[in-house]
């Protein structure tokens, strides 16, 4: 018999189980998982498309061909990850505990923007890493899931 | 045109993130990511039209970010992505019925806040 992946306790179960050491600890490593995966992805696609050069179109067919460039490839292909790392923790987390915590994938792309692509960070923009940092952990101080379905 | 391609990202993404939410507990809890995971989890999402209708909206966000990647700055484009943090919190609280307290909103706003001074 195939192992399951999924499960679906009930709905006070989940709720009260979300709340012990082995449920969070899982859920932070799919958080990890979705904030390295945004990361990588959004910088391997940035470098690709500045070398695709301007993509603006209603055309299917100029997005495959940026498709083929390696890095825009890549970087979609991280993303794909990043999507499946999200869905999963949609499937543990509210989607407002989700949001605010992997908002840190925002100031480590900008960092990573600044060290690998040489973008430049203007003070603005330091003091904005440093208010999505407060909002992560405040987020972090929250109960990750308080509602199983709507 | 920057701006066009943001506000179709915002609404693509808070009805994506919405949809995926409401499909994603509705399919169970996802226990880990490994290959086996990966493939129960891919199964699941196409039995699921919450979850594919999300995932559509997902990728008309994601073709108008590969746009806006082309003229602009990853710092500039990807914070300008999450002009939707706002209305994804407060949708999420009254129809997906998420306990929203002080923390969470003030996070949000911080995060939101933070993230207009990363775009500047």
């Amino acid at each position: 018999m195939l192992e399951s992946h999924i499960r679906k306790p009930s709905s006070r179960e989940l709720l009260d189980e979300s709340r012990s050491s082995p449920f969070a600890s899982k859920t932070h490593l799919l958080t990890a998982m979705a904030v390295l995966t945004n990361v990588t992805g959004n910088i391997c696609l940035s470098y690709g498309m500045q070398e695709v050069g301007r993509t603006v179109s209603v055309s299917p067919a100029d997005y495959v061909r940026a498709l083929l460039n390696p890095w825009v490839l890549a970087g979609s292909f991280t993303l794909a990850v990043w999507m499946m790392s999200e869905l999963a923790l949609l499937s543990r987390a509210d989607l407002t505990f989700v949001l605010p915590v992997t908002a840190s994938a925002y100031g480590l792309t900008a960092l990573a923007g600044h060290f690998v692509l040489g973008d430049q960070i203007s003070w603005q923009r330091w003091l904005g890493i440093a208010v999505i940092s407060i909002g992560v952990f405040l987020a972090e101080e929250t109960p990750s899931l308080t509602s199983v379905e709507p | 045109m920057k701006w066009i391609l943001v506000a179709i990202i915002a609404v693509s993404n808070t009805v994506g993130d919405l949809l995926n939410t409401a499909g994603m507990k509705r399919i169970g809890v996802v226990e880990d990511l490994g290959a086996g995971s990966f493939a129960q989890l891919c199964c699941a999402i196409v039995r699921s039209p919450m979850v594919l209708g999300g995932i559509a909206a997902l990728a008309v966000g994601f073709f108008a970010v590969m746009s806006l990647l082309s003229i602009a700055t990853v710092s500039f484009a990807i914070p300008a992505t999450a002009s939707s943090y706002l209305a994804e919190t407060v949708l999420a609280k009254y129809i997906l019925k998420e306990d929203v307290r002080w923390r969470r909103w003030a996070a949000t706003g911080l995060v939101v806040v933070g993230l207009l001074l990363l775009s500047s």
